[in-house]
């Protein structure tokens, strides 16, 4: 089940995945070393580190999320970090912090928590902005509130 | 893929509940409890370690656990289970194993 190209953009290659339908609630933890689509229901967290995570309508999910990339469509409460990228779609709403290199939110999303793309910046591009390093301005444009990004982070 | 059938794939682990109002396939493993209304079934990679409570199962791979079904019980020729059977109808194949009680509400 390996996947070749590496554009994820607009994920569309589910055909492999397992999918825990609409039928389904789990309560726990998930870990998996295959792509997973989830349509149920999860509370607890999901793990799938080296595979890519769908969150597809209609699932409703209250989890921690670690995956290499993951796509949420339905509506999910909780962090999500991925290794490589996580897409938003227009579906989709979520509330919880977000940690990833690459990241894409679709017109249409509703989410709402904090962004942490905190990866080191390409080669070429200097830091003329350092906004992005966290001991700047010791916070990360929080918004004024506390810094809350590391909550159930790590 | 049906929507009326879900399959948990051999390399999924879940710890923890599972609940299912459909037909559900296990191939990986799982520890904790699971609730379902329709047929479970354990194939031969699946590994489940958890107290079920069923209309139907079906196991072809590995259960540790007590097992209460509203229909039927069956344990297949490649499956092993250990823990308690209560169910109206239990089928335990040639070549299964099993270790436990079986309770068919029989007075």
């Amino acid at each position: 089940m390996t996947r070749e190209s590496g554009s994820a953009s607009d994920w569309d290659g589910d055909a492999n995945a397992v999918v825990i339908s609409k039928g389904i609630r789990i309560k726990g933890v998930v870990r998996g070393k295959e792509d997973l689509v989830i349509e149920g229901e999860v509370d607890g967290s999901i793990s799938l580190p080296e595979h890519h995570l769908t969150l597809e309508r209609p699932s409703r999910t209250t989890a921690e999320v670690k995956a290499r990339d993951a796509t949420i469509r339905g509506r999910h409460r909780g962090n999500a970090e991925a290794v490589d990228k996580i897409e938003i779609t227009s579906e989709a709403v979520m509330i919880g912090d977000l940690r990833a290199p690459r990241l894409v939110i679709r017109e249409g999303a509703r989410f709402r928590g904090t962004v942490d793309m905190e990866v080191p910046l390409p080669p070429g591009i200097e830091a003329g902005d350092k906004k992005h390093e966290r001991g700047d301005d010791g916070e990360l444009q929080g918004h004024g509130k506390k810094n809350k990004k590391n909550r159930g982070g790590d | 893929m049906s929507a009326e059938r879900t399959i948990l794939g051999p390399t999924l682990e879940i710890e923890g509940e599972i609940e299912g109002s459909e037909d559900l396939v296990i191939q990986g493993k799982v520890n904790g409890r699971i609730v379902s209304k329709k047929s479970l079934t354990i194939d031969q990679t699946g590994d489940v370690n958890a107290t079920v409570t069923t209309e139907g199962l079906a196991v072809s791979g590995k259960l540790n656990g007590n097992v209460e079904a509203s229909d039927k019980v069956e344990i297949r020729r490649e499956g092993t289970m250990i823990g308690d059977i209560k169910a109206p109808r239990v089928v335990i194949a040639d070549g299964a194993r099993f270790k436990g009680r079986v309770e068919m509400g029989v007075d």
